[in-house]
């Protein structure tokens, strides 16, 4: 009894700790994709406004009546993404 | 200062939009650039115009006189009747536009004669900061300002706007909040809150109501318009009640009825509305004004012109009543 728990435990410890690196592992690797495809997106978007506003020769300017929003979750309100050319109807 | 997030919330309009970076809102007109709201129609114009007052319309305000008129692309109310959406629901890029800094736009009304400035045809909210600095200079230059609105403003930026602000004939459009929602993607609260607003802050005050067949035509709809804009606003603010024309995405309905009109005019006269107007039936007699008092016939209007005047220094000329208005 005393050798099996002597050889077991330290093979089920050594079992866990791996999971828990490959799981760290796991969870690190999407987060730097999800970045990834956030930056992803938000370049495509800037490449197909600034596509359609060079086409258009408009020059944007600084509005009133806004603020920086620093909040992680977005509260419910309307949005929309337009891409060059795309119709909003 | 360190930016700590490149998301930004438009404050202007009650839909508050959150944009993360080169985002739009729902008026297709800001948008946030690195982090900054930005906005796309300031000094484009994709309509100008000189228009009778009548056309407006604003029959208390300067009858007869010609109105210098702007537009840009935008709107941030999406309704389903809209007449103007080749112009309201598409963004400044896929619009024809014609550059015109405020200071050549009150340089051309002076010009054309035109003792006001009107700011409408799609939405002067989603053209505001055009809108404030047009008003500002044309004020300095003497002359006035005149908004046509759907009024879905918050308070703050509408409190500044009223400051150089004449005159407004604002939408309102029904008295139901699931009108608001389900045709025009907005709610009535706010739109209520403009109101008087505007009227606390000394705007002469008009209000457009278009009547739609089966969507906000009955008695009911009617009367609760009525009542709110006599308690709120007062009876002798001027409501005309307009006749809708299939359009856009409403093909399917008919026009108004000219008898749903005069029927909304006659209930806006028990009511206590002293001035219901009726408009989009050129000829028809609910265009005219006429004294509240003694019925007599005040102004008489074809279409968008004046046939006659008879009012003399802002008083009936019959029993003398002072006509609540802006005259001369």
């Amino acid at each position: 009894m005393n050798l099996a728990i002597r050889y077991t435990l330290p093979i089920t410890t050594t079992f866990i700790c791996i999971l828990l690196i490959m799981f760290f592992i796991y969870t690190t690797s999407q987060t730097e994709v999800s970045d990834k495809s956030a930056t992803n997106d938000i370049e495509n978007r800037r490449s197909e406004f600034y596509k359609g506003l060079n086409k258009s020769g408009i020059k944007p300017k600084t509005a009133l009546y806004w603020e920086e929003y620093g909040g992680e979750k977005v509260p419910e309100g309307k949005v929309l993404i337009m891409s060059e050319g795309m119709r909003s109807e | 200062m360190e930016k700590k997030s490149r998301k930004v919330k438009c404050l202007l309009c009650p839909k508050e939009c959150v944009l993360s970076e080169y985002e739009r809102g729902d008026c297709r007109i800001r948008v946030n650039i690195d982090g900054e709201l930005m906005t796309l129609n300031y000094g484009y114009t994709v309509s100008t115009n000189i228009d009778p007052m009548e056309k407006k319309p604003l029959f208390h305000f300067l009858p007869g006189t010609r109105i210098f008129s702007i537009a840009t692309a935008g709107c941030n109310l999406h309704c389903k009747f809209c007449q103007n959406w080749q112009i309201s629901q598409f963004t400044p890029e896929e619009v024809k536009y014609y550059e015109m800094p405020p200071k050549k736009v009150v340089k051309q009304a002076i010009t054309f004669n035109c003792p006001s400035i009107a700011y409408t045809y799609s939405e002067p909210v989603t053209f505001y900061e055009y809108t404030l600095d047009t008003s500002r200079i044309a004020k300095e230059r003497g002359l006035k300002n005149f908004l046509v609105t759907a009024a879905y403003i918050n308070e703050e930026p509408l409190r500044e706007l009223c400051k150089v602000t004449d005159a407004t004939n604002t939408d309102l459009k029904a008295m139901s909040n699931d009108y608001y929602k389900e045709i025009c993607d907005g709610t009535l609260e706010p739109v209520l809150r403009s109101l008087e607003i505007m009227k606390s802050e000394g705007l002469w005050v008009e209000v457009t109501n278009l009547i739609l067949p089966t969507l906000n035509d009955n008695d009911e709809d009617i009367k609760r318009l009525c009542r709110w804009v006599v308690t709120n606003l007062g009876a002798d603010v001027p409501i005309h009640f307009s006749r809708f024309y299939p359009t856009y995405k409403l093909k399917n309905l008919p026009p108004t009825p000219v008898s749903t009109l005069s029927r909304a005019r006659d209930i806006a006269l028990s009511e206590g509305v002293m001035f219901p107007y009726i408009g989009n039936i050129p000829g028809h007699p609910g265009e005219n004004t006429y004294c509240p008092s003694c019925g007599a016939l005040l102004i008489e209007r074809q279409i968008y012109f004046i046939r006659q005047d008879n009012i003399i220094g802002g008083k009936c000329p019959n029993c003398g009543l002072e006509i609540p208005g802006i005259w001369e």
